[in-house]
C-alpha cells in the first residue's frame, strides 16, 4: 500500500497503532487556557494596530475619543444646567454615565462584523471566535476605565471630589464589561447567522439609551416609572457606578445578584450561540 | 499523521439545494508522506484542505490530527492586509509561541520582501504574498504542511529556494498540496490523489495520477 492510503469503505475502526495516548483533562485544559492568553494577547496588539496604525497617537487615541466626547457632552451639560444634580456637579455626573455607556455601544454596533471581519484569522485553528471578541471588548473597556480613571483623578485633585467607593465602580465597569461581552457574543453569532441582525443592531442601541439609565438617576424619577426601568439590567450597572462615584450623595437603585444572574445568563447562552454557529461558517 | 475518516461535507445553495463536494472520502497522511492531490476548479481541494487543517468542519466523518499541522496556505487568508509583513510575522510568532525575532530574521532572509517587509500586506504582488505565507509557516516549523496553490506563482528562483526548504523540511515530515497544474505536483510529491466528484483515489505513482487527471 502507498503512504497515504484510503477509499470509499472508509478506514478500519479505531486509531492505527503507532498514535500517542491522549494526555490528561487537566494537562488539557491548562494548555487551552494558555493557549488562548497568547492569542488573545496577540489579538489585542493586532486590534490596536490595525484600528489606530503604529506609531504616532496610537493607543492614545483609544481613549482621547470617548473622553473627548464624554467631556464636550459634559461641559455643554453644565453650561446649560449649571446648578448640577443635588450636591454633584453636572460635569462628572455626566461622564460616569456617558463614558461607559459609549464603551458599551462601541462593543456592541461592531459586534455584527466581528466575525466577517476577522474570518481571515480563523485559518489559524487556534483563533477561536470567543477569542476574537474578547480581545476587541477588552480593548474598549481598558479605554473607558482609562478615561474614567483619568477624570476621577483630575477632579478629585482640582476639586477636592473623591470617589465614594472606587472598587463598586470597579465591580460596576467589570459587569459591564461581562454584560456587552454576552449580548455582543450573541448579536456577533446572530449577524452570521442572520444578515438583518446587522441592520436592527445599531438603531436599537440608539433607541435603548433613553432606558438605560446612563442619563439619569433613578432617584429623581416617579416612583413607578423606577420600577419599570429596574427590569432593564443597564440601569442597575449604571445606578451601580453612581453609587461607587457620588455614594450618598444620590440614592442609588440595584441589585447585583440581578446583574450577576444577567451577566452569566448573556455569557452562557452566548458562548452557546458562538458554538453552534462556528460550523456554520464559510470561508 | 493526519487520519480522515468518511468525511462529507456539503454547502447550502440558494433555492434550498446542496451542493456535495466531497462525498466519504477517507486516507491516512503519514509523517514523511508528500502527498500532492488534483483537482479542477471547485472540485473542492481547499475545502479539504481547510478540513485537514480543522478550520472547517465536515458535515459528517472525523478527522484526527496526531501531529502539528500548518494552517492552509493560501493567498489572501491567515494573514491582515492592511498590516505589514514584519507585523504579520509578529502576529504569527504570538500565536504560534514562537521567538519574534527567529520568525522575524527567518522570513526576512526567505521572502526577501526587504523594504516592504514594513509596507501593508495589500501593497504586495502575488508573488511576495506567497513568499511571505511560506516563509511564516517555514519559520514555525510544522510536522505537516497544507500548501494551496501558493507555490504556483513562484518565479523560478522562488520555486527552488522553496523546493530546497521543503525537501529539507519533509524529511520526516509531511507535505499535502493541492493544485489544478499537475507539473507542480511532480516537483514536489512523491505520491498523489485526485480529487473528482466528491471522491479521492490515491495512487502510488504521481505520473498515473497526472494521466487520470488529464483524462478527466
Amino acid at each position: 500500500m502507498s503512504a497515504a492510503t484510503g477509499g470509499p469503505g472508509g478506514l478500519p475502526k479505531g486509531l492505527p497503532d503507532g498514535m500517542p495516548a491522549p494526555r490528561s483533562q487537566f494537562e488539557q485544559t491548562m494548555e487551552g487556557l494558555r493557549v488562548q492568553g497568547r492569542v488573545i494577547h496577540a489579538l489585542l496588539l493586532r486590534e490596536l494596530q490595525t484600528r489606530f496604525g503604529r506609531g504616532h497617537l496610537g493607543f492614545l487615541w483609544l481613549f482621547l475619543e470617548p473622553l473627548l466626547l464624554a467631556s464636550a457632552i459634559g461641559i455643554l451639560k453644565s453650561l446649560f444646567s449649571p446648578g448640577g444634580t443635588g450636591a454633584v456637579p453636572t460635569f462628572l455626573f455626566v461622564v460616569v454615565g456617558y463614558a461607559p455607556y459609549f464603551a458599551f455601544r462601541a462593543i456592541i454596533n461592531r459586534a455584527t462584523t466581528a466575525f466577517q471581519a476577522n474570518m481571515t484569522l480563523m485559518y489559524h485553528r487556534q483563533v477561536r471566535l470567543l477569542d476574537i471578541m474578547v480581545a476587541r471588548n477588552l480593548l474598549e473597556m481598558s479605554a473607558v476605565t482609562c478615561v474614567l480613571l483619568l477624570v476621577i483623578a483630575s477632579t478629585s485633585w482640582l476639586t477636592s471630589f473623591a470617589p465614594h467607593n472606587l472598587p463598586t465602580m470597579m465591580l460596576a465597569l467589570l459587569l459591564l464589561f461581562g454584560f456587552a461581552n454576552g449580548l455582543a457574543l450573541l448579536i456577533a453569532a446572530g449577524a452570521a447567522r442572520w444578515e438583518v441582525v446587522d441592520r436592527i443592531v445599531p438603531p436599537m442601541t440608539y433607541i435603548s439609551l433613553p432606558f438605560s439609565g446612563a442619563l439619569f438617576a433613578l432617584h429623581y424619577l416617579p416612583r413607578g416609572w423606577r420600577e419599570l426601568l429596574l427590569w432593564n439590567p443597564q440601569v442597575h450597572m449604571h445606578e451601580m457606578l453612581r453609587d461607587g462615584m457620588f455614594g450618598d450623595l444620590i440614592p442609588a437603585y440595584y441589585s447585583t445578584p440581578y446583574l450577576l444572574a444577567w451577566v452569566l445568563g448573556l455569557n452562557l447562552l452566548g458562548l452557546a450561540a458562538v458554538r453552534a454557529v462556528r460550523t456554520r461558517l464559510e470561508f | 499523521m493526519i487520519y480522515f475518516d468518511r468525511v462529507s461535507k456539503h454547502y447550502d445553495l440558494r433555492g434550498g439545494t446542496k451542493k456535495h463536494v466531497l462525498r466519504n472520502v477517507s486516507g491516512i497522511i503519514r509523517p514523511g508522506d508528500a502527498l500532492g492531490i488534483l483537482g479542477r476548479n471547485g472540485a473542492g481541494k481547499s475545502t479539504l484542505v481547510r478540513m485537514l487543517a480543522g478550520v472547517e468542519h465536515p458535515n459528517s466523518g472525523r478527522i484526527e490530527r496526531r501531529m502539528t499541522v500548518s494552517w492552509p496556505l493560501a493567498h489572501g487568508v491567515g494573514l491582515q492586509n492592511s498590516m505589514s509583513g514584519a507585523d504579520n510575522a509578529r502576529f504569527i510568532a504570538r500565536i504560534y509561541n514562537q521567538p519574534i525575532k527567529k520568525v522575524l530574521d527567518f522570513v526576512e532572509d526567505f521572502a526577501e520582501l526587504g523594504p516592504y517587509m514594513n509596507m501593508p500586506a495589500k501593497t504586495y504582488s502575488v508573488g511576495m504574498m506567497g513568499r511571505l505565507l511560506l516563509g511564516l509557516s517555514f519559520a514555525v516549523d510544522f510536522d505537516c504542511y497544507l500548501i494551496d496553490e501558493v507555490t504556483a506563482t513562484g518565479d523560478q528562483r522562488f520555486v527552488q529556494r522553496a523546493q530546497a526548504l521543503l525537501a529539507e523540511k519533509t524529511r520526516g515530515r509531511s507535505l499535502v498540496l493541492v493544485s489544478h497544474v499537475p507539473e507542480h505536483l511532480k516537483m514536489y510529491c512523491r505520491s498523489a490523489a485526485v480529487l473528482n466528484e466528491g471522491s479521492l483515489t490515491f495512487f502510488e505513482d504521481v505520473d498515473e495520477a497526472v494521466a487520470t487527471y488529464k483524462a478527466l
